[in-house]
């Protein structure tokens, strides 16, 4: 017994060992790429909130008539732009605006039906884009980032395994110790006490990345090949076809019928299929208040009698799920709080993502083995990404130049230019005192160029300056320190 | 319908951040109390009946993870050591693994392939067939493979980065794959 309780002791710090190695490892294979999904969807809780800003004097509407929504989506057919699909944006008790729109382009109407304002929500779209496809072709972009998914997945599990002080270590932020004591226990906090966050989205982003790889081999496997049939158990298919010309779908009976029938839910979208055809149907999505399902879909016929519920508040627990999962991974359960809980731990999901990072250059650091170069790329792409999405927005407003394309050459530029840097602390200076300024800066040409008349413009300008205020903050400390230290060495 | 009972919120609250706190007096005990541990475990598991009522039960109960979690930091937040003490070196053997030394570039690329696309087949091939096998309604088979994928997908993973015996990782997701597509033929 004597005896086996040290090789046990032994067994047990190989394990951690190995995994502690599975951990680090896994990081350093998709750090970068995790990052850059991470920072794109902390900002992307805001979706709805940039959309709004980038077009905060679009007409505010808080109800229509029937009449009203009948005609600017006439008006709308009439422009030619609607495609395969009309959709309808509600006005709720979060969003006071009335967009409808086609597979192609959208417009704001005012509440007398008037199409007002073309929606042009670039930069958002560009965000969106880059949390959910990396910019990639689609499907191989959405595939990847359903495995960063995974492999995030992968990094909880490991991380929590490797992990045996769990409570011994379980409130301790020792920030004034050495940087990479300071910077484990500031990975380690973050990770454990977030972990229902990283779990859940790591998971549900998985999930929905994953998913069009599973319904292809599900489709081929069990359905001949129909991925409509594979998929049709968890959202209705389409109806058939038939383009003979008709007038617009009865959508304002539908919506009584719904309002009606269902007082307790709130509308928030109309799909019309195939509008102004023989074939065309009628799709209408709510939201439950108390539940995390993204809504709950009736579909009506073009006379706007009701077809069917689809079952996603009470059918199988398996389509509730599903439906579930967008709410999770987006943080659109419970209101601004809930958005800023989750764009605080989206903060801190970074913050892992750069502090495992560093902590295995410090550890190689720490033993001789120093790779400066990598030290001040993996600097370069910790600030030059947030830098490249503010750059991007300047892109994107002066409508010369695609933010896509800018982004991800600030990106390189920074990155590259940062190998050839000099001292990495001046690096990381000199790139957060830049992204200081051009955060203050959005804020204050998007207040110039728009107003500060809506709240969205007003709190998001305002978010923007105290985040520059902030960063700029670190940059003065860290200056402080730098001196301080400097003056201990000379006196040394 | 109100989106959230406010009484049985705070309620939940309450008992929530109550488990914390609990569990941080017992962090700061130097024996590190088990019965104070099983007290604030055991709030922290009371408070989701309370955010069920206050909030329905699945969008309260994520509810309640948050509002802990937000908690949790903001404790640390505040009573992190933020400065005064002297920077010292890091003790000598915490956390110290180094993945990518003592080993070649060829035995991680080994592991790169167990743990991408031999996990990844692995594990679509072994779920697929045993969710179809389940005999639950379509949705709930969909929706539990796509789960049982992540979950299969990510152990493997782990499993294959963490041990040095890569052929018994090899071997195993080899006869994972080959029984998953026995099953796959037999549908």
């Amino acid at each position: 017994m004597a005896q086996s309780q040290p090789q046990s002791s032994s067994q047990q710090q190989g394990f951690v060992a190995r995994l502690l190695g599975s951990h680090s490892a896994l990081g350093l294979f998709i750090g970068g790429v995790m990052y850059l999904i991470c920072l794109s969807g902390t900002v992307s809780v805001f979706y709805e909130e940039l959309e709004r800003w980038e077009q905060p004097n679009a007409p505010a509407v808080e109800s229509m008539s029937p009449e009203a929504m009948t005609r600017a989506a006439d008006a709308f057919l009439a422009t030619g732009e609607a495609g395969e699909h009309l959709y309808i944006t509600l006005p709720t008790a979060d969003s006071h605006r009335f967009i409808v729109s086609g597979d192609e382009a959208g417009w704001f109407a005012d509440a007398q039906g008037n199409l007002v304002e073309k929606a042009a929500h670039e930069w958002t779209h560009f965000l969106i884009y880059l949390h959910i496809y990396l910019h990639l072709p689609s499907t191989l972009g959405f595939t990847l980032v359903g495995i960063a998914g995974v492999l995030l997945t992968a990094l909880i599990i490991s991380g929590f395994l490797a992990h045996p002080r769990i409570f011994r270590d379980a409130f301790s932020l020792r920030w004034n110790r050495s940087p990479r004591l300071a910077q484990a226990d500031l990975h380690n906090r973050l990770s454990v006490w977030a972990s229902p966050f990283h779990l859940a989205i790591a998971v549900t982003g998985a999930f929905i990345g994953l998913s069009i790889v599973l319904l292809f081999l599900v489709a081929q496997l069990f359905y001949d090949g129909d991925r409509e049939a594979a998929s049709n158990a968890l959202g209705s298919r389409d109806l058939p076809a038939d383009e003979r010309p008709a007038p617009l779908a009865d959508f304002a009976t539908a919506l009584a019928t719904l309002k009606a029938e269902h007082p307790d839910v709130e509308p928030f979208a109309i799909t019309v299929h195939e509008p102004g055809t023989m074939g065309q149907f009628i799709d209408i999505t709510a939201e439950y208040p108390r539940r995390l399902i993204y809504g709950e879909r009736w579909r009506f016929d073009a006379e706007g009698r009701l077809l069917q519920q689809e079952g996603w508040s009470n059918g199988p627990v398996g389509k509730q799920v599903y439906i579930s999962t967008y709410k999770v991974h987006f943080g659109s359960f419970g209101g601004m709080p809930i958005k800023l809980a989750y764009f605080a731990f989206g903060l801190g999901l970074c913050v892992v993502c750069i502090s495992g990072f560093n902590i295995w250059l410090m550890r190689r650091r720490d033993r001789g083995r120093a790779l400066p170069r990598l030290e001040k790329a993996w600097t370069g792409l910790t600030w030059g990404a947030p830098i490249g999405l503010a750059v991007s927005w300047f892109a994107d407003e002066s409508a010369l130049l695609s933010p896509t394309g800018v982004f991800w050459v600030v990106l390189a530029v920074a990155m590259a230019g940062a190998w050839f840097a000099g001292e990495r602390e001046s690096l990381s200076r000199l790139l957060r005192g830049l992204l200081a300024a051009l955060l203050a800066l959005v804020g204050a040409v998007h207040a110039m160029i728009y107003g500060l008349a809506a709240p969205v413009s007003f709190w998001m300008d305002a978010g923007l300056l105290v985040s520059g205020l902030v960063i700029a903050w670190t940059v003065w400390q860290s200056r402080t320190a730098g001196r301080a230290k400097l003056a201990v060495a000379m006196k040394g | 319908m109100q989106a959230l009972t406010l009484p049985m919120a705070l309620l939940a609250t309450v008992l929530g951040l109550g488990g914390l706190a609990v569990l941080y007096v017992a962090w700061r005990r130097p024996g590190r109390s088990a019965l104070l541990r099983g007290i604030g475990w055991g709030l922290f598991l009371l408070s989701v009946w309370p955010w069920g009522l206050a909030g329905g039960a699945d969008r309260g109960v994520a509810l309640g993870m948050v509002v802990v979690s937000a908690g949790a930091l903001a404790l640390i937040a505040a009573t992190g050591q933020w400065r005064g003490a002297t920077p010292r070196r890091q003790r000598a053997g915490t956390a110290s693994t180094e993945p990518l030394t003592g080993a070649g570039w060829g035995h991680w690329l080994k592991v790169f392939l167990l743990a991408g696309p031999l996990a990844a087949v692995a594990a679509f091939v072994l779920a697929l067939p045993l969710m179809h096998l389940s005999g639950w309604a379509e949705a709930d088979r969909l929706v539990a493979t796509a789960f049982a994928v992540v979950i299969l997908w990510s152990a493997g993973a782990v499993w294959a980065c963490a041990t040095p015996r890569l052929m018994r990782v090899s071997a195993t997701m080899a006869g994972l794959t080959a029984a998953g597509t026995a099953l796959l033929l037999v549908l």
